[in-house]
């Protein structure tokens, strides 16, 4: 069991390196008009009680609590 | 001797002083005859009945009271018999006529003016002359081809006497339509005139005029003409100052109505009064360029309106791009965001401040309730990078705490306050930010703080992030004070996160959670059945209450967890924008030391329907094993001294076996107000259906739940 856990997080490790690092192209700063949309934030966008429920009825926890950046911009 | 040379001297100045009645007379007919003239060439002629007759009721009284000769009282009359005549009045028409020539037996019609009617009553006032024919339904009166257009005539004739000139225009509009007559048209132009639409009646006295010669009618030529020469005196006139610069796709209105752009700078004339003048344009290619005014113009004015281009809300003006375009890019970036900051200008307001508030219900088959208000607020400085926000929340739960789905309790009502508040700082391309959170029920009490920092890097497009969080609750029962029952509970996070900036539409992130349990998280309600090991082998998953009570052994132990728990989460999110839409899907995988490995995927997909309403459908999907510990029923056994054997470990929490949970929902936000002003406002809607199925737990197989939100936002 454990060892399937080690495998499991090692590939989960480098799909993530893949995703981040394939793909990439240098986007410009007039570019990132799209990137500032209330809709493209990187924070949770859940509102009022979602975020407990999940933490109540889930057995899971932890994951993105909120990034910051992605529109280039303060 | 003496006193007839007195009488006679005397006799001789009262002569020569005073007038005779004749010379008296004689000076107001020449008075009274070039009224009469005047009127029966200019408002006569012009159709102007009602000012005619006026005139010449007054010429009559003053030929009453001052005296006329006989000869110039009938030519009043004769000129009041025509009025009236025109105005329909045949009897009156034939009473002036009658006095007339009681007046001056010689009396007669001008030359010019009388119409064929006119002539038969004339005559028949004069006796002996043919009565003038009575007038004969739907028969046109002499000189005119339509009794319709005579009656309309008529009809605007009175509109205008009762100064109803939109009236008049409309009658007498109708009646040119069916008989064009040029009295008609002057009077039209006459009423134009009167309701300030001097375009209209320079038309319509041009028109008059060229009738009145195809006609050779004198009277109305020189009406219409001394009328023509009068408008073209009194009408107003503008003209338009093209704006300076590379002006493009320049498109200018006036009253709505598109002006030629080759035309801009000749002369228009108009009529007088308000006006509006819109103008849009580019310069230098920019759009977003406007101008509009209102011009009040007089009668006889000449107006110039330069138009003058203005960005509108938002747009840069050409100087700014001009400031912006002279940046050199090789510059590095924080210098070239303070040249852009210069260019642009300091923003009036430095500081943005966001209010929110909520209200939130849950209910689940599992006879859980909960309503939760709350409020949030944050004030924030975009261009120092400082931010400060707080937040209270009041749960009100009909189930036991810590968590709200607790089928193992008796059911009662609880009150949780939780209140949490967050600072940051974030000058340039490094931030931090901390937070801190109190939660407080009667047997729970929860204290949280945390930290965090990041960088903007590779150009703002890579972010890293790092956090910590510590954790510190104090678990009680019931109304037990905790100094009399608690047992502490700690818990330390740390996650590392990146934000990747992939495309101009695209952003992934990533995080890394690991955190680390320590303490008796173990529920002090929750009681769990024992059985024997044969009986357990039997017992099914759902197996109600009941069964159990009756299949269990007699002691229920409470509940016991492990006081140790690592747990890990690995997560990914993706953010694509796909035209007026927004694809956000999360995937998280975890694993902690008690064996649980779970996955949850969480998608959803936002619409900008327009730039007020947004929708969203949701779907969630989570699945997960069992803890290593987890059994549906658990074995205890006696010894033969009488000691119980219990498992180490046994949980009740569902949460803690294998189960898996399917969300749905969605959710709408509609903006409110004016989207473009500084104040922004929104309200949001979100509602989703949970369905859960356990798969190796007591008592239930599956739970069903509905959370809802509704909450406003303002932004200022």
């Amino acid at each position: 069991m454990a060892q399937i856990r080690t495998i499991v997080f090692k590939a989960a490790l480098v799909v993530v390196a893949l995703a981040v690092t394939s793909g990439c192209v240098k986007v410009m700063p007039y570019e990132r008009g799209t990137l500032a949309l209330p809709s493209m934030t990187t924070e949770d966008i859940a509102i009022g009680i979602d975020g407990h429920v999940r933490g109540v009825s889930e057995g899971a926890a932890g994951g993105l609590s909120g990034g910051g950046g992605g529109c280039g911009c303060n | 001797m003496k006193l007839l040379r007195a009488f006679v001297t005397l006799l001789f100045v009262v002569l020569l002083v005073v007038p005779s009645r004749r010379a008296f007379a004689a000076g107001e007919d020449a008075a009274v005859t070039n009224i009469v003239d005047g009127v029966l060439s200019e408002e006569y002629a012009a159709g102007n009945f009602a000012p005619a007759q006026a005139k010449l009721n007054d010429a009559l009284s003053r030929c009453i009271r001052k005296g006329c000769s006989g000869a110039t009282k009938a030519q009043v009359y004769v000129a009041l018999g025509m009025v009236a005549s025109q105005l329909g009045k045949a009897d009156e028409a034939k009473t002036n006529f009658t006095n007339a020539v009681q007046n001056d037996a010689n009396a007669k019609l001008p030359e010019k003016g009388a119409t064929p009617n006119i002539k038969q009553q004339w005559d028949a006032a004069k006796g002996g002359g043919a009565a003038a024919p009575e007038e004969t339904p739907g028969v046109a009166p002499a000189g005119w081809n339509s009794k319709e257009a005579y009656d309309l005539a008529i009809a605007a004739t009175k509109a205008q006497e009762g100064q109803r000139y939109g009236e008049c225009i409309e009658k007498d509009k109708a009646s040119l339509a069916l008989d064009e007559q040029p009295r008609t048209r002057l009077h039209l132009a006459s009423c134009e005139y009167r309701s300030n639409k001097l375009i209209d009646a320079l038309r319509d006295s041009q028109k008059a005029l060229e009738v009145g010669i195809q006609k050779r009618d004198a009277a109305v030529m020189k009406v219409a003409r001394e009328r023509v020469k009068q408008l073209i005196e009194r009408i107003p006139k503008i003209t338009f100052k093209p704006p300076p610069g590379n002006v493009t796709d320049l498109a200018v209105t006036f009253d709505g109505r598109p002006v030629p752009g080759d035309s801009l700078t000749k002369k228009f004339s108009i009529d007088p009064g308000k006006h509006t003048v819109v103008a849009e344009g580019k310069i230098n290619g920019y759009t977003a360029q406007k101008f509009e005014k209102e011009v009040e113009v007089a009668e006889a004015a000449t107006v110039v309106v330069e138009i003058v281009l203005q960005p509108q809300d938002g747009a840069l003006t050409p100087q700014q791009i001009k400031c912006l375009e002279d940046i050199p890019k090789t510059l590095p970036l924080d210098e070239i965001q303070k040249r852009i900051t210069e260019c642009i200008g300091e923003k009036k307001n430095n500081i943005v401040i966001k209010l929110g508030a909520d209200l939130n219900a849950y209910t689940d088959t599992t006879s859980v309730q909960v309503v939760s208000p709350g409020v949030n607020g944050s004030v924030s400085s975009p261009t120092s990078g400082w931010n400060v926000g707080a937040s209270y929340l009041l749960d009100v739960v009909s189930a036991a705490s810590p968590d709200i789905v607790s089928y193992a309790s008796p059911p009662f009502r609880e009150i949780r306050h939780a209140v949490s508040a967050n600072g940051g700082y974030k000058p340039k391309l490094y931030g931090v930010q901390a937070n801190g959170n109190i939660s407080v029920e009667p047997d729970y009490l929860s204290l949280s703080i945390g930290a965090a920092a990041t960088a903007d890097l590779n150009d703002k497009l890579t972010t890293p992030r790092f956090g910590i969080n510590y954790s510190h609750d104090t678990i009680g029962k019931g109304s037990t004070p905790f100094s009399v029952y608690s047992k502490e509970f700690y818990s330390t996070t740390f996650d590392l996160g990146l934000t990747q900036v992939l495309s101009p539409t695209t952003v992934l992130q990533a995080a890394a959670t690991a955190q680390f349990e320590r303490g008796d998280q173990s529920k002090p309600y929750r009681h769990v059945p024992m059985f024997s090991p044969e009986v357990a082998k039997a017992v099914k998953a759902g197996a109600t209450i009941r069964l159990s009570d009756t299949n269990r052994l007699q002691f229920r132990p409470l509940e016991q967890l492990p006081t140790e728990r690592d747990r890990y989460a690995l997560a990914v999110r993706l953010i694509q924008r796909l035209g007026k839409s927004t694809l956000r899907a999360e995937e998280r995988f975890y694993m902690d030391t008690w064996g649980i490995i779970a996955s949850t995927t969480d998608v959803r997909f936002l619409v900008d329907i327009n730039k007020r309403i947004r929708v969203w459908p949701h779907l969630r999907l989570n699945g997960q094993t069992g803890a290593d510990f987890h059994k549906r029923a658990y074995t205890a056994t006696t010894l033969k001294n009488g000691v119980v054997v219990l498992p180490l470990y046994r949980t009740g929490d569902r949460e803690n076996a294998p189960m898996g949970t399917v969300t749905g929902g969605g959710g709408a936000r509609y903006g409110i107000g004016n989207l473009e002003a500084e104040s922004k406002a929104g309200l949001t809607f979100a509602l989703d259906i949970m369905y859960s199925r356990f798969f190796d737990s007591l008592y239930i197989l599956q739970r069903t739940a509905a959370y809802a939100t509704v909450a406003f936002d303002v932004e200022f």
